[in-house]
């Protein structure tokens, strides 16, 4: 079961940079797996919250945001890139301090939701 | 070129792919999981001519593959870049230790990726002009062998924790100041490898170097550290800032190591490497000291009696045109 994409806050603009015409195919790979990822995150954060083997549902979240990073930059989604990797940073940072899976999600609320609303953004608005 | 890149998200070998068939200069083969690329390149080790790395597959990670690729013949001084986000400092130095020749961030930006293929390319011409000296030398007689560039770094490949001095240089230069600030880099010169150079036939030459490594590593493999050969019998160790390595000691370890074999360099004709050990050169947290010139002054304070011994060949070149 799959929840609606969420559109209760305002959305930062998709791709925010223009792109080489070389990367048009890199980025239009890119926009054609951002919902499957975007599914895949609200699937682990419902895993996380249920206590459904969270420590490998926050493990792909990171690993997503890992993956969405290191691309967004290049096709044009710059804040998207920036926003991703604070959210894997912050997840890194916070199991070496020992912190619980759903202590994690938890004070990672605000960002993870500015992650998904600029993957939306990029999703619809390319 | 031939390149190979490895790496797990389909997005990126696009963007690669997208980036090289821009340049149109070069071929690219791609392998979405690293034990493709392994298989790859084990099955046609000549095919390719560079290797491009993410670190975090799954797996097998890319440092693995990095070190894998390295055992392969043919493959031991191909460049390796790692390509990825994780900017840990353990993944870094376990990157270049396992034989990375640099490292490139992610996300990829398309002008900092043209002056590092640039910068590859430059390697490869560099490497593959080297590689025909070598065979060259170990093909000829002795006396017929061409001569080794005695300012040349040459790579000592086979020796744990000795990397090449450009790798050294590269992984330097992705410390920022308070990671350069923790590391301190010593200079151990060998004093007589002029003399060494100019009586060895040039394969002996390379194993002497080879020896003088050898000796270095023993004496410091307590330490975590990478070294690195400079050329001109220059080597440099860099270590954590803390560690407590006494100069006078590791000295006398490294040479007495090499006098155990005077009698074999004697039977060559070839005095015993004698090194001496300068004294650390540290990254400045105010000062901003960049990581090149740290390597050079921990080569400068080794060299303190090079610059005599220099002073002395040249009188001597000049007495011999004299008498001739």
């Amino acid at each position: 079961m799959t929840e609606p994409f969420r559109g209760n806050t305002r959305a930062p603009s998709g791709g925010d940079q223009p792109v080489p015409r070389a990367l048009e195919r890199a980025r239009a790979l890119f926009e054609s797996r951002l919902e499957e990822q975007i599914l895949c995150i609200e699937q682990c954060r419902r895993d996380v919250a249920a206590g459904h083997a969270p420590d490998r549902a926050l493990s792909e979240i990171a690993a997503q945001a890992h993956k969405i990073a290191g691309v967004a930059g290049t096709v044009g989604h710059t804040q998207l890139g920036e926003l991703s990797a604070t959210v894997e940073t912050l997840i890194g940072q916070a199991r070496n301090e020992g912190l619980a899976e759903e202590a994690i999600l938890k004070g990672l609320h605000d960002d993870l939701e500015q992650m998904l609303d600029a993957l939306e953004a990029a999703l619809f608005d390319g | 070129m031939r390149f190979l890149a490895v790496d797990d998200d389909p997005a990126v070998l696009e963007i690669i792919t997208d980036l090289m068939e821009r340049d149109g200069r070069h071929e690219l083969e791609t392998a979405n999981s690293p034990l493709l690329g392994l298989e790859m390149a084990q099955a046609n080790p000549g095919a390719y001519d560079a290797f491009l790395l993410d670190l975090q597959m799954p797996g097998m990670s890319g440092i693995e593959l990095c070190a894998a690729l390295r055992e392969i013949e043919g493959l031991r001084r191909a460049p390796i870049i790692m390509v990825t986000r994780v900017s840990e400092r353990g993944y870094i130095d376990d990157a270049f230790a396992a034989g990375a020749t640099d490292y490139m961030n992610k996300p990829i930006d398309p002008l900092e990726w043209k002056s590092r293929i640039k910068m590859i390319e430059r390697l490869h011409e560099e490497r593959q002009r080297s590689e025909m000296l070598a065979m060259r030398a170990q093909a000829s007689s002795p006396e017929n062998q061409t001569p080794v560039d005695f300012e040349a770094a040459i790579p000592l490949h086979g020796q744990e924790s000795a990397i090449e001095y450009l790798a050294l240089e590269n992984y330097l230069l992705t410390l920022d100041g308070r990671g350069l600030f923790a590391h301190a880099a010593m200079g151990i010169h060998v004093e007589n490898a002029l003399q060494i150079h100019r009586r060895a036939n040039p394969v002996v030459f390379v194993e002497t170097m080879g020896d003088v490594a050898a000796a270095i590593f023993e004496a410091v493999k307590a330490h975590s550290c990478m070294f690195a050969y400079a050329g001109a019998g220059d080597f440099v160790v860099v270590t954590s800032r803390q560690a407590t390595i006494d100069r006078e000691n590791l000295e006398f370890e490294i040479n007495h190591a090499l006098a155990e074999f005077e009698s074999i360099y004697a039977a060559d004709g070839l005095p015993t490497p004698r090194v001496r050990v300068g004294a650390q050169a540290r990254g400045s947290l105010f000062g901003a000291r960049r990581a090149n010139v740290i390597l050079q002054q921990a080569l400068e304070k080794a060299q303190g009696t090079r610059i005599r011994e220099a002073g002395v060949e040249t009188r001597l070149l000049q007495l011999r045109k004299v008498l001739a």
